[in-house]
């Protein structure tokens, strides 16, 4: 199972007054629960994040709405870093992530490097469009949360900076 | 103004001086002269400037000067007098070599909204995913500058989409030639590629800041001068048509329907992009495979472009939506292999 599907899984747990959901497939087992399954459900899609940090509407929980989703995989929870340091870059758009600018290069940034506001850190594409992400702060890669290929969705975090 | 600038000025109010002339199509120079206020000499001159950058004049001593031909090449002049859009294409630079149109439009920030930055040669072409762009004589590498304020990030890979439209409707209305459109945004003549086009873009979360599409025409481009294993995927404009192409006026009547486009998505009708692109699209009905950067794949049925741009396939009897990926045409049924790129929603 990929970590898409657990996502969607998170997303869809948001939207109902449900506080778990429990599907097995192939063998394996995804146990996604709400802490506190009283609160409201933060929206789905946001029109724009109305603040630099914050979190991602659809695969992290913002702190307005219910508390830190937890997901289990196999019997193990893992549990998503809501309380994480720094700061995160999110996805403008759906589309593909990318962390270099051809397969060829390297990367735009390793964790651990130095980055400043405006530099390139990484490309989101989408139809042929090649989005290059700028960071929005100064800092260092702390996280790079995304893989390099993976699908990612409007407002998913990509990378992690500390100041 | 500098002193170039007034001449190239001048150039320009003779040459259309000169398309609106009498049934002989001459001229008198004393009327020219006396219309735009310089001298004899002064019109003779000019006269030379223009036969210099491809523009075919007869002289004639007492009936003056008839306009016989205009340059066939990318003659910015030439595409500036015949472009009819308020803010595409103005500027419109022509320079004589560059590594790659994208990357020098994306390098200077004082290219602005609107800017078409175009070469007669391009070194360094580049395709998705730095993949080298052959760009052999006859095929017309251009650029344009898009800051599209106000539009939501949500809206921007439609900019592709829009731009394949304008295109084909553009070189339809010119030459009459009809291209199928491979999602999301290749140009084809009887499964051959035309067109390509790579957008590249600067965005924050909120919005987009400025984007470069990036467009490589084949106009009048030979098959002898592509290397061997393109010729079997390349076509051009020349070829479809039976005959060489006029570069300027094909490129102003791109411009001026690729505003027209454009606008539809600046005033939030990208409703109107999809409604022109969906016909167009030569991808939908079939079954395809969608091959992602990582070697994954995903085949089904391409059976809808949705509202965001994205092709949706039918996989096992759910839609899939796809964002990226190279299209194929898939091996017959049976082969079917779903990738983990799989977005069923």
């Amino acid at each position: 199972m990929d970590t898409k599907k657990i996502k969607d899984l998170i997303s869809f747990l948001q939207e109902t007054p449900f506080a778990e959901i429990e599907i097995e497939e192939q063998g394996v087992k995804v146990r996604v629960v709400r802490e506190h399954p009283q609160a409201a459900p933060a929206p789905m899609m946001m029109q724009a994040a109305p603040a630099q940090h914050m979190p991602a509407p659809a695969a992290m929980h913002a702190e307005a709405g219910g508390g830190a989703p937890k997901v289990a995989v196999g019997g193990k929870d893992v549990r998503i870093p809501q309380e994480a340091p720094g700061k995160v870059v999110t996805s403008p758009i759906v589309g593909t992530f990318y962390r270099s600018p051809s397969p060829d290069k390297p990367a735009y940034v390793e964790v651990g490097a130095k980055v400043r506001k405006g530099q390139v850190i990484c490309i989101v594409e989408a139809m042929k469009l090649m989005n290059e992400i700028e960071s929005e702060f100064d800092g260092t890669v702390a996280q790079v949360l995304v893989g390099d290929g993976d699908p990612v969705e409007f407002g998913q975090p990509l990378v992690r900076i500390e100041p | 103004m500098s002193a170039a600038d007034s001449v190239t000025r001048t150039a320009d109010r003779l040459l259309a001086r000169l398309r609106c002339a009498g049934s002989d199509g001459f001229v008198s120079g004393s009327v020219l002269a006396r219309e735009l206020g310089i001298s004899r000499t002064a019109v003779w001159k000019q006269m030379q400037v223009l036969q210099g950058e491809g523009y075919v004049i007869e002289s004639h001593p007492r009936r003056g000067y008839r306009l016989a031909a205009a340059p066939q090449g990318l003659s910015p002049r030439e595409v500036t007098a015949l472009l009819t859009s308020r803010w595409l294409g103005h500027p419109l630079l022509v320079l004589p070599e560059v590594d790659s149109t994208n990357r020098r439009a994306l390098d200077d920030p004082a290219l602005g909204h609107g800017t078409v930055l175009a070469a007669l040669r391009q070194t360094g072409g580049r395709g998705r995913l730095g993949r080298r762009w052959e760009t052999p004589t006859g095929t017309v590498p251009f650029s344009l500058v898009l800051e599209p304020a106000g539009m939501p990030p949500a809206g921007v890979p439609l900019v592709t989409l829009a731009t394949a439209v304008g295109l084909a409707e553009g070189i339809a209305a010119h030459c009459g030639v009809n291209l199928d459109i491979k999602w999301p945004n290749d140009l084809l003549w009887q499964g051959r590629k035309v067109a390509g086009i790579l957008t590249e873009a600067r965005t924050d979360p909120d919005r987009i800041t400025r984007a470069v599409v990036g467009i490589g025409l084949n106009v009048n481009t030979r098959a002898d001068d592509l290397p061997p294993e393109v010729r079997p995927l390349a076509a051009s404009l020349a070829e479809a048509v039976g005959a060489p192409v006029a570069v300027a006026p094909l490129l102003a009547r791109v411009l001026d329907r690729l505003e027209v486009i454009y606008g539809y998505l600046m005033d939030g009708q990208g409703g109107e992009v999809l409604r022109r692109y969906r016909p167009l699209c030569t991808t939908l009905g079939r079954e395809v495979t969608v091959h992602g950067a990582g070697g994954d794949r995903v085949t089904g049925l391409a059976e809808a472009v949705g509202d965001d741009g994205a092709l949706v396939l039918r996989v096992e009897g759910r839609p899939v939506r796809m964002y990226s990926g190279d299209v194929s045409l898939s091996a017959p049924a049976g082969n079917g292999h779903r990738g983990k790129r799989g977005d069923s929603r």
